[in-house]
């Protein structure tokens, strides 16, 4: 087992792109760290530069401290889970996991051993003598996994393991892999485009968008205090609402003005917030995460009110999401378009064009009576919101 | 409910199919025909009609040998040449197609452009300087002086045959391999040349064919010696106006028996090999 460490690393491939910049991350011993991003935000080519599938351009990588920039990616001692799994489709199971232990030469007798072990945690006893071609999704997942863990890595490199499968061997999966990283210790690095999976399974996670890491630490770090609306966007399903707007001083309170409506700014929001209330006047992007929009109640009486017009509901079970229409300037920033045209800027800004309002995706008790076309007003507790500026999108901090 | 249905247009789509079939039906039809005929007139004046006086000697007759040697022989000889050509194209193609596919550059599009003007290369034009090489090296009249020619000659076919297919094969049981630890020539035997196998299976087949049945070179490279093949023992029967063509036939007959044997059993590789493509 061994730490990672990228520093400064750059990818610029011979056609000019540049896949990834000067990314710097440390993965401590054991971590699980997964990396996400849209598609083409260099999450992959950084997984495969540590494999040592792509050369690295500039800066350095290591692995329990040592550069392994130059090194052989079989000498790396990393053990790599593919996408498709890349499972040998003319090798039984037990063939296709003592694969790297037999090209590391390791005693015909131990291979057998140690396999067997695999094979018995993995519960793939009764495929061992089948081929890949007879398993199902969820058997080849496992085969794949065996693989890795055989050699006993310093490092698992899992490259969208889950994305072949169906949505409910997925989230079976997805708890598997976290519950074995654990029980083996070995440090992970993980890359996946889709946001749950890396709330859920990572201690750690990095967001990346063009080549660049926007955010890195823990999952529920980073939902509460994301760097910059790209990340804020990006992190969190429903996403995050944004509204453009600006701050003004009434009467000696700081108040927020989204289109028509004002909104109060409470003492604990400005606390939090120190920057919002020195610069009365000031436009900014404020962003709400949809349980923190709800129907009014008693308990929150005080609390700042935001009209809107129901225009769905979507019923999820145990939770509503009510889609409402609230009368307010949208953000329209590069980094926002690129989530809401799926990695396309400029399909986001088709979109969004001629909107007038916001869409508000507020999430509610399933128990509240809602109606689409109906008029509603949403308690918002200030004090969760978020600030960015509308012209870096970084976040207001300080 | 199923996308297919049994229409008027399949019904005439099928019955052209199996005329096609039967007009492809006809020559081996005549070849058997004849070859059971005693022969004079029924062989000469009405080589469709069925005979009502079926024969087997011819086979047997036939089996005897011509002038050049015996059918036995041939055969012994067929398989030596063949099988030995077989194998060597196979070995360096597939080792070499993989690198030129793989390693890309400069180097690796000059090579393909060597191959494939070799695949377009008429080989009678160069037949006479090639025998006075070979008779200079003392190559003339031998096995391995066949081999050797068969495989030079085969190779561009060979190649490109085997890079038509790496191209369609995933680079990710190779980097896995890679990743695993496994040495180029590990990840080449045990990962890369399995994977090839419908490729190697059409190589194999097609190189086979084109050997066991060249008449040309071997009439020239072994002709009037004990190393002939089978075409060049068969020609030995035509004998001017008084050539017995059902012992002739009869002989093709058994000539072609162990190709046909073949390709029953490996057909589908053979599609498969052409169409491309792997299952995982």
């Amino acid at each position: 087992m061994a730490s990672v460490t990228y520093r400064a690393v750059d990818k610029i491939y011979g056609d000019g792109l540049h896949a990834v910049r000067q990314l710097s991350l440390d993965i401590p011993d054991g971590a699980f760290t997964v990396l996400v991003g849209p598609s083409g935000c260099g999450k992959t080519t950084a997984l495969r530069m540590c494999a040592g599938l792509e050369e690295i351009s500039g800066g350095e990588l290591l692995v329990g401290g040592e550069v392994i920039n130059r090194l052989d990616p079989g000498k790396r001692d990393v053990a790599m889970v593919f996408q498709n799994y890349a499972l040998y489709p003319h090798m039984s199971v037990f063939e296709n996991i003592a694969f790297p232990l037999r090209a590391t030469h390791v005693p015909a007798a131990e291979i057998k051993t140690r396999v067997e072990r695999v094979i018995e945690l993995l519960d793939l006893r009764e495929h061992a003598k089948r081929k890949p071609g007879n398993l199902s999704g969820g058997q080849r997942q496992r085969v794949a996994m065996g693989r890795a863990i055989v050699r006993q890595p310093k490092v698992f490199l899992m490259d969208e393991p889950l994305s072949n499968l169906d949505a409910k061997l997925r989230v079976q999966m997805r708890a598997e892999i976290s519950q074995l990283q654990h029980e083996l210790g070995v440090t992970t690095l993980y890359v996946t485009h889709d946001q749950t999976e890396a709330m859920t399974m990572g201690s750690q996670m990095a967001v990346m968008r063009k080549g660049v890491l926007q955010q890195a630490g823990a999952p529920q770090d980073i939902y509460n205090d994301p760097a910059n609306l790209f990340v804020a966007e990006f992190v969190g399903s429903p996403a995050m609402t944004l509204f453009a707007g600006h701050t003004e001083l009434d009467n000696g309170r700081t108040v927020l003005v989204l289109g028509q409506q004002r909104l109060e700014l409470a003492e604990g929001a400005l606390a939090r917030h120190p920057a919002v209330g020195r610069n009365n006047g000031r436009r900014v992007v404020v962003g709400i995460r949809p349980e923190h929009m709800q129907p009014p109640g008693a308990a929150d009486s005080g609390r700042a009110r935001l009209r809107g017009k129901v225009t769905l509901v979507e019923p999820l079970g145990p939770q509503q999401l009510v889609h409402v229409d609230v009368e307010a300037e949208p953000v329209v920033s590069d980094a926002v378009l690129e989530i809401a045209g799926d990695g396309d800027a400029e399909a986001g800004r088709a979109n969004r064009r001629g909107t007038a309002a916001v869409r508000a995706v507020a999430a509610f008790d399933s128990r509240v009576n809602v109606q689409a076309g109906s008029e509603i007003e949403l308690a918002i507790p200030t004090e969760e919101l978020h600030f960015f500026d509308p012209d870096t999108g970084m976040a207001l901090r300080g | 409910m199923s996308y297919y249905r049994y229409t008027p247009r399949t019904l005439l789509r099928e019955l052209v199919m199996v005329l096609i079939g039967l007009a492809w039906m006809v020559p081996i039809f005549l070849l058997l025909n004849v070859s059971i005929k005693p022969g004079g007139f029924e062989v000469y004046g009405s080589p469709f009609a069925v005979t009502s006086k079926p024969t087997l000697s011819n086979y047997s007759t036939a089996w005897q040998g011509s002038a050049v040697g015996s059918l036995g022989h041939g055969f012994v000889n067929s398989a030596i040449i063949t099988s030995i050509s077989v194998a060597l194209l196979i070995a360096i193609g597939s080792l070499t197609a993989y690198t030129i596919a793989r390693r890309g550059g400069r180097a690796s599009r000059l090579l393909t452009g060597l191959f494939t003007f070799g695949l377009a290369l008429p080989v009678q034009l160069g037949t006479i300087p090639l025998f006075a090489e070979m008779r200079k090296l003392g190559l003339v009249g031998t096995y391995s002086g066949m081999v050797i020619i068969y495989v030079g000659l085969l190779m561009p076919l060979t190649i490109f045959l085997y890079m038509g297919f790496l191209r369609s094969l995933p680079l990710d049981y190779e980097q896995a391999a890679r990743v695993d630890g496994a040495s180029p020539l590990r990840i080449f035997f045990r990962v890369v040349f399995p994977l090839l196998r419908p490729a190697t299976g059409t190589v194999a087949i097609l190189c086979g064919l084109i050997i066991w049945n060249d008449f040309f070179t071997p009439l020239i490279f072994l002709g009037g010696n004990s190393h002939a093949t089978l075409p060049v023992v068969i020609y030995g029967f035509v004998a001017g106006l008084g050539t017995e063509w059902n012992i002739i036939f009869a002989a093709v007959a058994i000539s072609v028996a162990p190709l046909v044997i073949f390709f029953i059993f490996a057909q589908r590789q053979l599609i498969r090999g052409y169409s491309g493509g792997i299952k995982a």
